[in-house]
């Protein structure tokens, strides 16, 4: 889906319809303090989100039926591929 | 139904003009300001003027407000604090965002534009020399007359030949790609989208989203009134030849290198229905020149690099949300024409051009930080919009190819930004309704 690690203000409303489209606004709404009207109310979202928010230790990417061994090798390949067309330039 | 008639036609109408003034002003005192807006008020066009006499007008002319501007007005706290908080920044403190930092930085920006002092900008397009002429010269009489308005700087807007269409000094043809807005009668061009909710581009109507919200207040001060970003982007015309001779041996791969960075020929020729050859026919065709997609036509970019200047601004069906991040430009070119055989002259030349929108934060800024200058746009790495992104000659540009892509190391900046503003564009109502600020709360 996506990872907010950029300016939180532009992605606010991407934020809002993944959440919605998500069924994440039942968790949302259930914390203290969150703004009932959050939705209509940007800028009280981006407050809370900023009172609230600490730096991530651990992030999920789902990527089904590979595994984290297969997906570092696949990245080795793709930067050697890219390593190699730069060579024949 | 849109207000056509309280609406600055700048918004919704483009003209024949071949010449143009913007010019910059501050006032010192808010009785003067008002005086000045108050005289000017009778010349600024609706849309609904406009579209009845664009055959017989030879000028039109659009005003708009920093918020300094509004608050220098004598617009009250209470009214101020409701405008969004980009806007009440300014441009100048939007740097961070919007990639204005190095060469791009408000220090280096000219005309007075990083100003606190600036506070309203008055746009003239004209038919012709003349016309500009005259009209200056009855503004400065009005400027003269009005206590504590002055003028920080002017900028003088010429089109660039052949005059036959619109393009900008690299050659490259213009106006090709502009949203359509419901209830304007427009026909969308193939290609261009459904028209969209006009509380995208004119406050006071629904979006893409549903009702308006959070709109400043009074009411009368922001319906059919909308923001500006305006930006001065000086053009590099002699860096950009020498650049186009450095990597193409021959006229013909000049030319697609110069296509390659834009994602469309200098004839306009989108690359994803002409990829090998230039097809000036297709460039000029409205009904062609802008009917294509990426997401099936041209997945991986050989015909369109992933990261050229048109797959950026308008990533069509790549990107999420698209219809809430579209804008409207408007604008001209200023400066010499620098003939194509002639040498780098020194002489500063560019576009002065204004996007429309009603968030600047959600459609310009959005636009600038994560397509224009996002390293990591369609997962590119070490690139930036290659015409108007932020390069400092450390980056690349990648064009997909088969066998393999070509890549070019330590691209030069062809532009940069020399000045820039937010604007807020009031409807013709809103305009009356700051002229008699004074009357409601003496200053």
């Amino acid at each position: 889906m996506g990872i907010f690690d950029t300016d939180f203000d532009k992605y606010t409303e991407d934020a809002v319809s993944i959440f919605a489209a998500t069924g994440l606004n039942t968790v949302f709404e259930n914390l203290e303090g969150f703004p009932k009207d959050w939705k209509t109310n940007p800028r009280a979202f981006i407050k809370f989100v900023r009172d609230h928010h600490r730096p991530s230790f651990l992030e999920y990417g789902e990527y089904p039926f590979v595994s984290a061994d297969e997906i570092k090798k696949a990245l080795q390949l793709k930067a050697a591929f890219s390593n190699m067309l730069d060579q024949m330039q | 139904m849109l207000e056509f008639d309280d609406i600055q036609h700048i918004l919704l109408t483009r003209v024949p003009a071949l010449t143009g003034r913007y010019e910059f002003l501050s006032f010192r005192n808010a009785a003067g300001g008002r005086d000045w807006l108050s005289a000017l008020l009778p010349k600024v066009q609706s849309a609904a003027e406009v579209r009845a006499s664009t055959e017989m007008d030879n000028r039109w002319v659009s005003v708009a407000f920093t918020w300094n501007g509004l608050r220098a007005l004598g617009l009250g706290g209470d009214s101020l604090a409701t405008f969004p908080e980009e806007f009440r920044q300014g441009m100048v403190a939007r740097a961070e965002m919007l990639g204005d930092t190095g060469r791009n930085h408000s220090e280096n920006w000219v005309g007075g534009l990083a100003r606190t002092d600036l506070h309203t900008i008055v746009i003239l397009f004209a038919r012709d020399a003349a016309e500009r002429g005259r009209c200056l010269t009855e503004h400065d009489k009005l400027v003269a007359q009005c206590e504590g308005v002055e003028v920080l700087s002017t900028l003088d807007l010429e089109a660039t030949p052949p005059f036959d269409y619109a393009h900008d000094h690299f050659g490259y043809r213009d106006r090709l790609s502009q949203p359509v807005i419901e209830g304007t009668g427009e026909v969308p061009t193939p290609g261009t989208g459904a028209p969209l909710k006009p509380g995208e581009f004119i406050l006071g109507y629904p979006d893409e989203d549903g009702p308006p919200a959070n709109l400043p207040q009074p009411e009368i001060l922001s319906r059919n009134g909308s923001y500006m970003a305006y930006r001065r982007l000086q053009e590099h015309v002699g860096k950009f030849r020498d650049f186009l001779r450095e990597h193409g041996k021959t006229p013909e791969e000049q030319e697609l290198i110069a296509a390659k960075l834009m994602g469309r020929w200098r004839s306009g020729a989108p690359l994803v229905l002409a990829p090998d050859k230039d097809d000036p026919v297709l460039g000029a065709d409205p009904q062609r020149n802008n009917d294509f997609n990426y997401k099936q036509m041209d997945p991986h970019g050989y015909a369109v690099p992933l990261g050229s200047h048109i797959r950026r601004m308008n990533p069509r069906d790549t990107a999420h949300n698209m219809n809430r991040r579209r804008m409207i430009r408007r604008g001209a070119t200023y400066g010499p024409h620098l003939p194509e055989r002639a040498a780098e002259d020194g002489a500063e030349r560019g576009i002065a051009a204004f996007v429309i929108c009603a968030s600047l934060i959600r459609q310009f800024e959005f636009a600038q930080n994560v397509w224009v200058n996002d390293k990591a746009f369609h997962e590119l790495g070490n690139e930036r919009d290659p015409i108007i992104g932020n390069q400092d000659g450390t980056l690349e540009f990648k064009m997909p190819k088969r066998p393999i892509r070509k890549k070019i190391t330590g691209l030069p900046a062809f532009t940069t930004v020399r000045g820039g503003a937010y604007f807020f564009l009031p409807g013709i109502k809103a305009l009356r309704y700051l002229t008699a600020l004074g009357d409601a709360s003496p200053t």
